[in-house]
């Protein structure tokens, strides 16, 4: 993880053609430019995990109509592992 | 042939030819990288079966079933973004039961795209639309069920209960 000091106006640069730069600060919040290839979608935290979890819930959906597992190896377990 | 034991299905043999790639994963699942699509003879919802973990499937409808108008943005966008060619390409919801209230709920906030020649898939996020990742749709019983009507994504198996 890179922790970094920007001003407005100032950019981040990341490989794949990405960049980040500061359009403006105010009121405890930062207004962000991204700019990235076509096929890098882009998505704010709290909606990719709302995602995430609905990913976890569908996994759980099967797991209730469809029981057939050892018992011991719940899918629960397996899911939470990487909803990040 | 792929062999899978333990799935939520029993013991599953699909053709190799069936195995959908996902390189980055489906969001939440970033290592599960190969999926099969197992249709079943009747009922519109499909099982998006992981070939890494056997025991790993998720339930998915196809959009143009659920919703016809589905999605809001065109095609050629959704090509962009993955890869897959607007005649290629098959447009997944993943539906889930909400345990609060037992509801249908489908995630149209994050289709699952399939090219179904290249068999590459990927799940990608609609942001700035105004979908939602559990949207109500109705009862148990989606609006057509004709089985007929979900198109070429075709895997071996038959996993029907």
């Amino acid at each position: 993880m890179l922790v970094v000091h920007r001003k407005e106006g100032q950019r981040l640069v990341l490989s794949g053609g990405i960049e980040i730069a500061v359009v403006s600060t105010a009121r405890g919040g930062v207004r962000l430019a991204i700019t990235a290839p076509k096929d890098v979608w882009i998505a704010r935290g709290e909606v990719h995990d709302a995602v995430a979890m609905a990913n976890v819930a569908a996994a759980a959906t099967t797991a209730s109509i469809y029981p057939n597992i050892v018992p011991g190896q719940g899918l629960e377990a397996h899911a939470t592992e990487d909803s990040r | 042939m792929i062999h899978l034991s333990g799935t939520r299905f029993g013991e599953l043999s699909l053709e190799d030819s069936a195995e959908i790639t996902f390189e980055n994963g489906i969001i939440g699942f970033s290592q599960e990288t190969r999926f099969a699509l197992l249709e079943r003879p009747t009922g519109p919802i499909a099982y998006l079966q992981s070939i890494i973990t056997p025991r790993l499937a998720l339930p998915v409808v196809d959009a143009t079933i659920l919703r016809p108008a589905y999605p809001n943005i065109s095609l050629a966008e959704i090509a962009a973004i993955t890869g897959a060619k607007p005649e290629h390409m098959a447009i997944l919801v993943v539906v889930a039961v909400d345990s609060s209230d037992a509801q249908l709920r489908a995630n149209l906030l994050a289709p699952v795209v399939i090219d179904v020649e290249s068999r590459r898939g990927r799940q990608i996020i609609l942001e700035g639309t105004s979908y939602s990742a559990s949207t109500p749709i109705g009862n148990k019983k989606p609006q057509k069920p004709a089985v007929t009507a979900v198109p070429s994504v075709t895997s071996a198996a038959s996993a029907d209960r």
